[in-house]
């Protein structure tokens, strides 16, 4: 390097010799990372929830121009028929006696409201009436605990709770809901990989239909087979004006949902810059007050022949030391408490993830703020001329 | 101690990398010929307009599976009225007005969706146009490049009519003229 630089130890030992003051740094810094952690945790989870729930082999039939706003989709309860017997590229599979069952979902989703048992008060949830055909099309459902729901039934997703703002003790299997007019028992718990069904409540089409008085569906969920196309869909329901149906395969639907929640994303990541930023003034006033609390120590340092350089560069290692000390101290709390956090959320309720991606950018950010944070208090202490520094209180 | 330190600085740098991650996703890219595909669908276009030509609305009334038709419409009826990737569109019946053209702007970024027309009398003022091969089935090239078609284009239709039980009318198309925009 040219010049001579400081005992790696002096600079840990400083931080040891003024042990309250490095505390309060360490843990100002770790605040700070830990904060940014918990936004790019809840961006993460967000953007991992609306990824998984997308499955590229399924394409979703709906009303024309609903494509935006499922709940407002109504297409006839014939629908599901018309495109079993019109279109050859729907995944099939043998069932009994020789039949054929299609892998084709027809569905009834809303939003409403669902008052839980003893408690008054209603909360907005989001339900599904499904057939049993719709475990073929949605694979990533797998039942947890109990059974496929009967006439008065109904199944509930491992985040519903999240998303009703109640605890998984309330939705129990055997506790009672209300919803529609009707009251539903809860038969059975289901997961579903973290995507949005998570948060859903499954009961049987039929009796959802019943229970509404309606007999039309909102949608047709289809899994496609291998080599499929999905023109071959888009094709057919444009052929089809009478039913007035448009197509959208599952991963554009997501991706909509995806650019509608951009306004959301985009202020998360202004507020990490906004806590990086204050991080960094907040770092420079510790170390400026820092410095100059040893300016005759400095100042001792350069009369024994160590360059200027060699001061600064020692004050930047305390203060990445501190940085990366703190930035660790945050990625353990949040791997053990962010990490996997239920939040809710308007679309229903997803998963905080600090995976690899929120690690390097909080970890990034503690290693920017502890050597931006030292740089310019340690310009200033190599401008200090020798004799004055000495002389100082 | 300053081995221990070294030690540690390394242990430090050596979590930071292994903390990097990234996730790439890399979509093909498909390489396009446009000019040929243009070129191909020079054999489908017009050069002048089929004598005969009748509105979708007239058409849908009268004809029936299999018949001979000559049919005028506007591309339109939806947001997106083609298939993509296949070359097959909708028409609508060119007396219904698209929106904005009944003198009001109302300032709407996709007028050919015709949103400003109830549903039951846009329907039935609409007709599918597909272009197939020989094989019968419908051409895998995208209407617009294929063509060279637009939103609220006029197309004169010459093709076999498809009638379904619904009374869904889609229209097996031979030949297109595109009638020249009137400024």
């Amino acid at each position: 390097m040219g010049f001579r630089l400081l005992p790696w130890e002096y600079g840990i030992r400083n931080l040891f010799r003024r042990p309250l003051r490095s505390v309060l740094t360490l843990v100002g810094l770790a605040l700070v990372v830990l904060l940014i952690f918990v936004v790019v945790g809840f961006i993460r989870g967000l953007e991992a929830s609306l990824d998984v729930s997308a499955d590229r082999q399924v394409v979703i039939v709906h009303s024309l121009g609903a494509s935006e706003n499922i709940e407002n989709s109504s297409v006839a309860a014939r629908t599901p028929s018309v495109l079993t017997a019109s279109l050859a590229g729907i995944q099939r599979r043998p069932g009994p006696s020789g039949s054929q069952v299609s892998y084709a979902s027809p569905e009834l989703y809303l939003g409403t409201n669902v008052v839980f048992e003893g408690d008054g008060q209603a909360s907005m949830g989001i339900v599904r009436g499904v057939m049993p055909t719709a475990l073929l099309v949605r694979r990533k459902v797998q039942l947890l605990a109990g059974r496929w729901p009967v006439a008065g039934e109904v199944l509930v997703g491992r985040l519903a709770a999240t998303k009703l703002g109640h605890t998984e003790r309330d939705l129990a299997v055997g506790r009672r809901l209300t919803f529609e007019g009707r009251s539903w028992t809860i038969c059975g718990i289901f997961a579903a990989a973290g995507s949005a069904l998570d948060s859903e409540l499954w009961c049987p089409l039929d009796d959802l239909q019943q229970a509404m008085k309606r007999q039309d569906l909102s949608l047709v969920a289809i899994s496609l087979a291998p080599g499929a196309a999905f023109a071959d869909v888009d094709e057919f329901c444009k052929e089809q004006l009478t039913l007035e149906l448009q197509a959208t395969p599952e991963s554009a639907y997501y991706e909509s949902l995806r650019k509608h929640y951009s306004p959301v994303r985009t202020l998360a990541w202004i507020m990490v810059i906004l806590i990086g930023g204050g991080g960094v003034f907040a770092g420079l006033n510790a170390m400026y007050g820092s410095v100059a609390a040893r300016t005759r120590e400095l100042s001792t340092l350069q009369a024994l022949g160590f360059s200027r350089r060699a001061i600064a560069v020692a004050l930047v290692q305390e203060a990445v030391f501190l940085a990366v000390s703190g930035s660790l101290l945050a990625a353990a709390v949040a791997l053990s408490s962010v990490n996997g956090m239920a939040m809710r959320f308007t679309m229903g309720a997803f998963i905080m993830r600090v995976d690899s991606v929120a690690l390097l950018i909080g970890c990034g950010t503690g290693l920017i703020l502890g050597a931006v944070g030292a740089i310019p208090p340690a310009i200033r202490a190599m401008r200090l001329p020798v004799a004055e520094g000495l002389k100082s209180i | 101690m300053r081995k221990l330190m070294k030690i540690m600085a390394a242990n430090v740098g050596l979590v930071l990398l292994l903390v990097a991650g990234c996730n790439e996703t890399s979509t093909p890219v498909a390489s396009n010929s446009g000019s040929q595909r243009a070129a191909d669908g020079e054999k489908f276009l017009l050069a002048t307009e089929p004598e005969g030509a009748k509105g979708v609305s007239e058409v849908r009334q009268h004809v029936k599976d299999g018949d001979a038709v000559v049919v005028v419409g506007r591309i339109g009826g939806d947001v997106k009225p083609w298939v993509d990737g296949r070359a097959a569109f909708w028409i609508v019946d060119p007396s219904l007005k698209a929106c904005g053209e009944g003198g009001d702007d109302d300032g709407c970024k996709t007028p050919w969706d015709y949103c400003c027309t109830p549903k039951e009398d846009l329907v039935k003022a609409m007709a599918t146009v597909k272009i197939a091969d020989e094989a019968g089935q419908t051409i895998s090239t995208d209407a617009r490049e294929l063509l060279g078609l637009k939103e609220l284009q006029t197309v004169v239709v010459r093709g076999t009519a498809k009638r379904d039980a619904d009374g869904n009318l889609t229209v097996i198309a031979t030949g297109i003229y595109r009638r020249p925009e009137k400024k």
